[in-house]
């Protein structure tokens, strides 16, 4: 191997530390990348972290782990230059300065000729951190969507009367007859009017609110 | 990226560019919240134009008022390119 070599020549003057530690080297670039990936999608979107955990975003993550991996080795190299005495410690200056050389220079290279990108870098990472991004919003609407179904079917649990009461105290607002509204809709649509009004209490309150209800009734 | 020739004359329209800002800031918003930010404006007709423009999607809930309104991957790099202080500046001056 090209880099196991370069770093155990004697010229180097680094021993053979390097190559022993190469592999913590691109443990630690894997790790920081998930992180790195992890911190950028959530605050893209900005969503919980639960909400990141989808395909796009493993794709966007591998772009991460590639580029920090490749740039580790790269360093790795360099970091072989330096004191012997330091050896033991190479793995965390290679895996350093690796992320170091990834995050400032090739995150940010855009080669263009004749307006024609080659090596856009920036744009690709930027196109996968958005997708990320635009499939983490989706995958949270999905979830409180989830939540919000779940609270529905308990909200329709209780009483009519007490359910009919939260209705008008908390949808009146600019729709005086929001019980009998919401009534005559979910007849017209041959829907359960219980449910359909606790649909309508969860998507317009607060969670907190409807749950603190529950929890009192 | 560059605005295309479509997004940026959708854009120029001061009111559906404050209701896409108001949309991809917070990456989410109701449409009620929507009508408190912008009572005078033909709101509807602002979201079919985004709608269109494929910079937001609407998930639609029991009540009108409470649909979810959020933007998509191309709302996000149009949001991003419109931070550039060439095209905000374009764009303010329209």
């Amino acid at each position: 191997m090209i880099i196991t070599e370069a770093v155990s020549t004697p010229s180097s003057g680094s021993g053979n530390g390097l190559p022993e530690h190469l592999a913590w080297a691109i443990a630690i670039a894997i790790a920081f990348s998930f992180v790195l990936a992890a911190i950028e999608i959530s605050s893209e979107a900005k969503k919980p972290l639960r909400s990141c955990i989808v395909a796009s975003s493993f794709f966007y993550c591998c772009l991460l782990i590639f580029g920090n991996v490749v740039t580790t080795l790269m360093a790795s190299i360099l970091v072989a230059k330096m004191d012997a005495r330091l050896a033991p410690y190479y793995f965390i200056f290679a895996a350093f300065f690796g992320i170091f050389a990834f995050e400032t220079i090739l995150k940010n290279t855009n080669v263009t000729v004749l307006d024609k990108g080659v090596l856009t870098i920036q744009i690709w990472i930027n196109k996968a951190l958005t997708a990320a991004a635009a499939a983490a919003i989706v995958r949270d609407l999905q979830r409180m969507n989830i939540q919000d179904g779940r609270l529905a079917q308990k909200l329709a649990g209780i009483p009519e009367i007490k359910l009919n009461t939260f209705v008008a105290l908390k949808l009146s607002n600019g729709a005086p007859n929001i019980v009998a509204t919401l009534d005559a809709t979910a007849a017209t649509n041959k829907a359960d009017p219980r449910l359909y009004k606790a649909y309508a209490i969860v998507t317009a309150v607060p969670r907190d609110v409807v749950e603190s209800f529950l929890s009192n009734s | 990226m560059i605005l295309t020739i479509k997004t940026a004359d959708l854009l120029k329209d001061p009111t559906t560019r404050g209701v896409f800002e108001a949309v991809a800031n917070p990456r989410t918003i109701r449409i009620r919240d929507l009508r408190i930010n912008f009572p005078q404006v033909d709101l509807d007709r602002s979201i079919a134009l985004l709608k269109n423009a494929d910079l937001i999607k609407v998930e639609p809930a029991v009540i009108d008022d409470f649909n979810t309104i959020y933007v998509t991957a191309t709302g996000l790099n149009v949001a991003q390119a419109m931070k550039r202080p060439s095209i905000k500046a374009e764009l303010a001056e329209l």
